[in-house]
């Protein structure tokens, strides 16, 4: 796999561990937080999707309990890592169908529409008999039949470049939430050390409460791209559905004769 | 093969055996182009395993095996077509009582 979706997802398997590190630091250094003596208190209310809904509040001292919290949206994002997909070959697909394919269809339409028309079908002047006509009213409708072709070529290929891009626009959004929750997590980890030599516990309750805030945006980014990527593929899949019907339901074939008598 | 021609056609030998070479077998070889551009064998994990993702992998895969028997069949019709043109052309050689030599090329044209 080439495509930036691969470096998308190693930027955000390295932030998740950045984030995961950071946490697992809070968390070995628990103690720590109980010789602060700061008065500062943050409430947390934990998107729905990511963990149970429950609003808690926090002494600075006890702000280790958002580590589960923490934890949760880094397993979240891991999970959501190993969805993966393959937008170049989706792309690549696309492009043999709007490229390749589409010509060689359009080609034998143009062919054919010429020459099964009267004024320039060569057998049409020369060729004479009930076979002959039968022959020919039934080339003249070869072309509808080809043509035919053309709409599920593009549909399909429009479907696979919507779902290369919504496998794209996906992995923005994680990597972005990723980096977005590395960056709080080791904000908290600096703030709780510059307290614990400073003294003060502001900076801890500010950087709790980016956590915080930062948990929610990521969680709401992340529902709001999976709601996208969702729509986006029923509609994908509805083009699909109707392309079935769309097909004439069989090639009428000229009558065949059996070479001269006696052959 | 059934015997369905009359046998008063007339016609222009050249003409019938141009329209297979020109017409239907270019026609029969560019569906065969376009059979084999169709996206039969994408893995699904192409199509990742976001949620949503594997309806449209599973319409996808059946939208291209329903093009692909279309398609087929098209050649196969494509086939006929050039089949039906030398066919009348050995008609219309054996009713002119014209040499052995082209109907053994036409046979040769349509065993191609």
């Amino acid at each position: 796999m080439t495509s930036y979706v691969n470096t998308l997802r190693q930027m955000a398997t390295i932030q998740c561990d950045i984030a995961e590190n950071a946490v697992n630091y809070l968390d070995k250094n628990a103690t720590v937080f109980a010789t602060i003596d700061v008065e500062a208190k943050i409430v947390v209310f934990p998107p729905l999707m990511l963990i149970r809904a429950q609003l808690i509040q926090l002494d600075v001292a006890e702000i280790r309990l958002l580590l589960p919290l923490l934890r949760e949206l880094i397993k979240f994002d891991r999970h959501a890592i190993e969805y993966m997909g393959d937008p170049d070959l989706l792309r690549a697909a696309a492009l043999e169908l709007s490229g390749a394919a589409q010509d060689s269809a359009r080609g034998i339409v143009t062919a054919l529409e010429s020459r099964v028309d009267p004024a320039y079908f060569r057998t049409y002047d020369s060729w004479q008999g009930e076979t002959a006509d039968a022959y020919r009213r039934i080339a003249e409708l070869q072309p509808e039949n080809l043509k035919a072709l053309l709409t599920p070529i593009n549909t399909i290929s429009d479907v696979l470049h919507s779902v290369a891009q919504g496998i794209e626009d996906f992995y923005v959004a994680l990597a972005g939430a990723a980096i977005s929750l590395a960056k709080v997590v080791v904000d908290l980890v600096v703030a709780i050390i510059g307290a614990a030599t400073a003294g003060t516990g502001i900076g801890i309750a500010i950087a709790a409460l980016g956590v915080v805030g930062a948990v929610m945006d990521i969680g709401t980014a992340l529902i709001a791209v999976g709601t996208v990527f969702l729509q986006s593929q029923h509609d994908n899949e509805d083009q699909l559905v109707k392309l079935g019907p769309s097909l004439p339901g069989e090639w009428r074939k000229p009558p065949v004769g059996d070479g001269p008598p006696g052959s | 093969m059934s015997s369905n021609y009359e046998r008063t056609i007339t016609g222009d030998v050249d003409d019938l055996r141009s329209d297979a070479d020109e017409v239907w077998d270019p026609a029969r070889d560019r569906l065969l182009e376009v059979r084999g551009k169709l996206p039969t064998d994408l893995p699904a994990s192409a199509f990742s395993f976001i949620p949503g993702a594997d309806g449209v992998y599973r319409e996808l895969a059946l939208s291209c095996e329903s093009l692909t028997k279309y398609v087929g069949d098209g050649e196969i019709a494509m086939h006929a077509f050039r089949d039906a043109v030398l066919w009348a052309a050995l008609d219309i050689i054996g009713t002119e009582q014209s040499v052995q030599d082209d109907i053994v090329a036409i046979r040769e044209q349509l065993n191609s």
